[in-house]
């Protein structure tokens, strides 16, 4: 029983929490400013503000710098934050067509309606390990730190074009989306409803399968990107199979408002902005019941520039429409994608379990002794006695 | 940061001026609020809770330190064990948390509990009417070995529909010779529903069946809330021709406090401090429990009969 | 104004609020147990079986005032929706439902659940002037530890309806009764109920 060595549990909790206080104020390198992390971290503080559900990129890099920069535990911190903050009022469902692109490409088409716009990306910056001198690099950064950034050619494409009418201007901040043209030419299955039920809020119902369209995307949007990037890859690859060819139409990261109503005038009230990836992905129907002559389009949708993500999501959106009479991924998708669950169940092994596993030693030994003893009888099994009626 | 740092005004009139640094909104206490009254009104049917986050992960007492702060009031005075211990990292965490939280008074006397949360563990103590037993639960399903699909698990509880539970026990029997299932053994609540009993050892079932007081299961990670209301039958799924077996091991008693020697008139669930080579010894898993029969039996030479000690004074640690 | 300021007095909130709710969770986990509300919880003239609206709902939860009184029940609603943000609707769209009397013919209007979502029943408060009256109820079940009588405050009629809606638990109708004095009596729909009549007789 180690851990009664922690009689005093308390005091060896809060020695623990002074190692960590200690070499958070006392270590070698000097405090790390919020900023940092929002303006040179950008990923880790969008991935941590995706998974916790918060967009609060302060709070978001406030979790990190606590967490000592593990995701999960940053995402968790939030998430907590969260549960103490009152609910004031629901927001207003925006139109993801009111996304302000900052990037947005469609690997469909080589022309679309509005731009191909690369926008700030790594894509197809080189994996070379930049070996820079320090010193040097610090330098530059010092020295560029004042100076106005001045738009590029690719930023002000988007402007320039379009000065002339405001309506132009319009459609090419606002481009058409490509799930519209292929509505148009009749290539897509309808999966618009009627209706427009509001969507489920998970963070006020526990979700389990059959929870709807609305609740599916909101786990994803909120799942670990690993977990959500390695379920996709099981459906392309590994033994689920649910994926079949999928095409990316829209890719995009931009600028979402959020909207409140007004409680008096009832008009809409901008609070701000928040970043989103939008990704509409096309699956290439080839089930026997599906209809062939069409395209079915899955949908993703996730806060900050987090766009592996966003296209898992869309895949996966499509793979749960397709399979969902037989359950068993939506299931997977709903239950075993939060991040904070998975290492949450998975660390908790680290607790003591010395009441159960003695548990569990006892059956062991119980199970010898009824052994021994059948031996000894020459009975060898309980089958022949079957008139164990249900109690 | 318009989203996260609302007016004032607004923050004060839904919140209410809180002076310590709640855990929960009083919006996600109503909705756990509700759920538990559901389950109370249900005995053993698996709640569906929003669960929101605690600062302690999933898995680690989420679901139990929701009920806790749900129901807890400043007038209470709580007790948290984990394996029967108040003194173990986890309990001292959780009771912490709690108390930095309410404000609430905390103790590790059962008797002086107006609510123990608890993990794995039901005091020895008998429990009374006027106290509440909130238990920490990381698999709430008991069917979940039989089946995985969370539909068709629906399906079963909502018709009754146990017959592959019973086959499966009845499998377990004839292969291994005794029904191997573990802690968290499986009971039929109120008649109705099967319900896992998060795993407490077998050794505690009994204490939930037509008991005085009221135990509520969280489980945060599952977001699930059950309940066993006082008076209610939870009876270990058996067959009648094999008695429901608790742990009892042949011959050992408490090294301290002498709980299960041929002497002591009780016995308590004892864990083997295990020893290399020779025969191990044996402790009571209620810590609290042993420490003040160990000082009765000090001072007045006997452990009392039937019960731990009921005094209050200072236990020397 | 003077609703506002009521509504003010009846929020609950922080240890008040706690202390309703343990009356709701203790008189549900042992029916037929008499619990008082706290003294002094609401300004005068609010009814005291407000308290479970007052206590339980919030932004994400819909309930319904239902009264002969149609002037008294709008105050109620604009009260709880004032005290609570939560939504007002008709019977059986509520989770939380409060009679300003025993009425019989409401208690079937109101949603019960079903054996595969027992959690979408209503909860239900009547509002009857004293429990020291009415008609004399046996209990069984979860949380009574030997049947015994005790008398409800509401008429046999309004009992033999609720009787009815809780035939076939898990669904089913968790009510409080709650008398003018504030004192609370919880009937889960896991209750059996028998009804007697005057002379201490079944009635069916």
């Amino acid at each position: 029983m180690g851990y009664v060595a922690a009689r005093g549990g308390t005091e060896a909790i809060a020695a623990a929490e002074e190692l960590v206080r200690r070499h958070r104020l006392h270590a070698a390198a000097p405090w790390l400013e919020l900023e940092q992390l929002t303006e040179r971290l950008r990923y880790l503080t969008d991935r941590v503000m995706g998974e916790g559900g918060l967009w609060a990129p302060e709070l978001a890099a406030r979790a990190i710098r606590q967490a000592e920069g593990d995701v999960i535990e940053a995402a968790h911190l939030l998430r907590a934050h969260r549960s103490t903050l009152p609910r004031l009022c629901r927001l207003r469902a925006v139109d993801a067509d009111g996304l302000d692109p900052l990037r947005r490409i469609v690997p469909a088409f080589r022309e679309v309606p509005g731009p191909q716009l690369l926008g700030r990306t790594l894509d197809y910056t080189g994996r070379l390990l930049d070996l820079a001198d320090e010193d040097r690099a610090r330098d530059d950064a010092a020295g560029a730190a004042g100076a106005r950034v001045e738009p590029t050619e690719f930023e002000t494409t988007l402007a320039g074009e379009a000065t002339d009418r405001a309506a132009e201007e319009r459609s090419a901040r606002f481009p058409q989306r490509l799930l519209d043209v292929l509505r148009d030419h009749d290539l897509v299955v309808e999966r618009r409803r009627p209706d427009d039920p509001e969507p489920v809020d998970i963070s006020s119902f526990a979700v389990r399968p059959g929870i709807g369209r609305s609740g599916v995307l909101s786990v994803m949007a909120r799942a670990e990107t690993g977990a959500l990037v390695n379920l996709w890859y099981r459906n392309i690859l590994g033994p689920d199979n649910h994926l079949h060819e999928v095409t990316l139409g829209e890719v995009r990261h931009g600028e979402l408002p959020v909207l409140v109503t007004h409680p008096h005038t009832g008009g809409d009230v901008r609070l701000g902005v928040v970043r989103a990836t939008e990704v509409e992905a096309i699956e290439d129907l080839n089930g026997a019941e599906e209809d062939r002559t069409r395209f079915d389009v899955g949908y993703g949708l996730v806060a900050g520039h987090n766009e592996r993500k966003a296209i898992a999501m869309a895949n996966l959106d499509i793979a749960v429409h397709r399979h969902g009479a037989d359950g068993a991924l939506e299931q997977s998708v709903l239950m075993t994608t939060d991040g904070l669950d998975a290492s949450g169940f998975l660390e908790h092994l680290k607790l003591p379990h010395y009441v159960t596993f003695r548990s569990m030693i006892e059956r062991k030994q119980a199970m010898r002794t009824d052994r021994a003893r059948q031996q000894r009888t020459g009975r060898h099994n309980r089958g022949a006695n079957e008139n164990g009626a249900q109690r | 940061m318009t989203l996260v740092q609302p007016r004032p005004s607004a923050v004060e009139r839904l919140a209410g001026g809180e002076p310590r640094r709640a855990l929960l909104d009083e919006l996600s206490k109503r909705e756990i609020r509700r759920a538990v009254l559901t389950a109370v009104a249900v005995p053993g049917y698996q709640v569906p809770f929003a669960s929101r986050e605690m600062p302690v992960a999933r898995g680690w007492g989420s679901g139990g330190l929701q009920i806790t702060l749900a129901v807890i009031g400043s007038d209470d005075v709580l007790k948290v064990i984990d394996q029967g211990e108040d003194a173990g990292v986890n309990a001292a965490n959780l009771r912490r948390l709690v108390a930095d939280a309410s404000g609430v008074a905390t103790t590790t006397v059962a008797g002086e509990a107006t609510v123990i949360q608890s993990r794995h563990r039901i005091p020895e103590e008998p429990m009374r009417a006027d106290q509440l037993l909130v238990l920490q639960v990381p698999v709430p399903e008991p069917l979940r070995g039989v089946e995985r699909d969370m539909t068709e698990l629906r399906r079963m509880h909502a018709e009754t529909d146990y017959a592959r539970m019973w086959v499966s026990l009845y499998e377990d029997l004839v292969r291994n010779g005794v029904i191997t299932q573990t802690p968290g053994y499986p009971c039929l609540v109120g008649g109705r529903y099967v319900m896992a009993t998060t795993p407490i050892p077998r050794w505690d079932i009994p204490k939930l069946h037509r008991s005085e007081h009221l135990s509520l299961f969280g489980a945060g990670r599952e977001k699930r809330i059950y309940a066993v209301p006082p008076h209610t039958d939870v009876e270990p799924l058996t067959f009648d021709d094999v008695p429901f077996e608790v742990e009892q091991p042949d011959g050992a008693c408490c090294h301290r406090c002498g709980s299960g020697s041929p002497a002591s008139a009780v016995s308590s669930f004892l864990v083997e401090l295990p020893s290399t080579g020779g025969a191990g010894r044996w402790v009571c898993s209620d810590t609290d429990w042993c420490a003040r029969r160990t000082e009765q039996t000090s001072r007045y030479g006997t452990a009392a009969a039937g019960g731990p000690v009921r005094e209050h004074e200072e236990v020397g640690r | 104004m003077t609703l506002h300021r009521t509504a003010a007095g009846a929020r609950l909130q922080g240890d008040r609020s706690t202390a309703v709710f343990r009356v709701l969770l203790d008189t549900l986990a042992r029916p037929g147990m008499v619990q008082a509300l706290p003294p002094g919880l609401f300004p005068p003239g609010v009814a005291p079986a407000l308290a479970l609206p007052l206590a339980l709902a919030d932004l994400g939860t819909s309930f319904c005032i239902a009264s002969d009184d149609e002037a008294e029940a709008a105050a109620q609603r604009d009260l709880v929706a004032l005290a609570t943000d939560a939504r007002h609707t008709i019977p059986y769209d509520a989770d939380i439902v409060v009679l300003g009397r025993p009425d019989p013919e409401a208690v079937g209007g109101l949603r019960s659940g079903s054996d595969e979502l027992p959690e979408a029943a209503a909860k239900l408060a009547v509002q009857v002037e004293d429990l020291g009256s009415g008609a004399t109820v046996v209990l069984d079940g979860p949380g009574v530890a030997a049947p015994f009588a005790v008398t409800v405050g509401a008429p046999a009629e309004f009992m033999l309806a609720l009787c009815d809606r809780n035939e076939r638990p898990p669904a089913g109708i968790d009510t409080w009764i709650v008398d003018r004095r504030g004192r609370v009596l919880g009937l889960p729909r896991t209750t059996r109920i028998t009804v007697l009549d005057g002379t201490g007789t079944e009635v069916s």
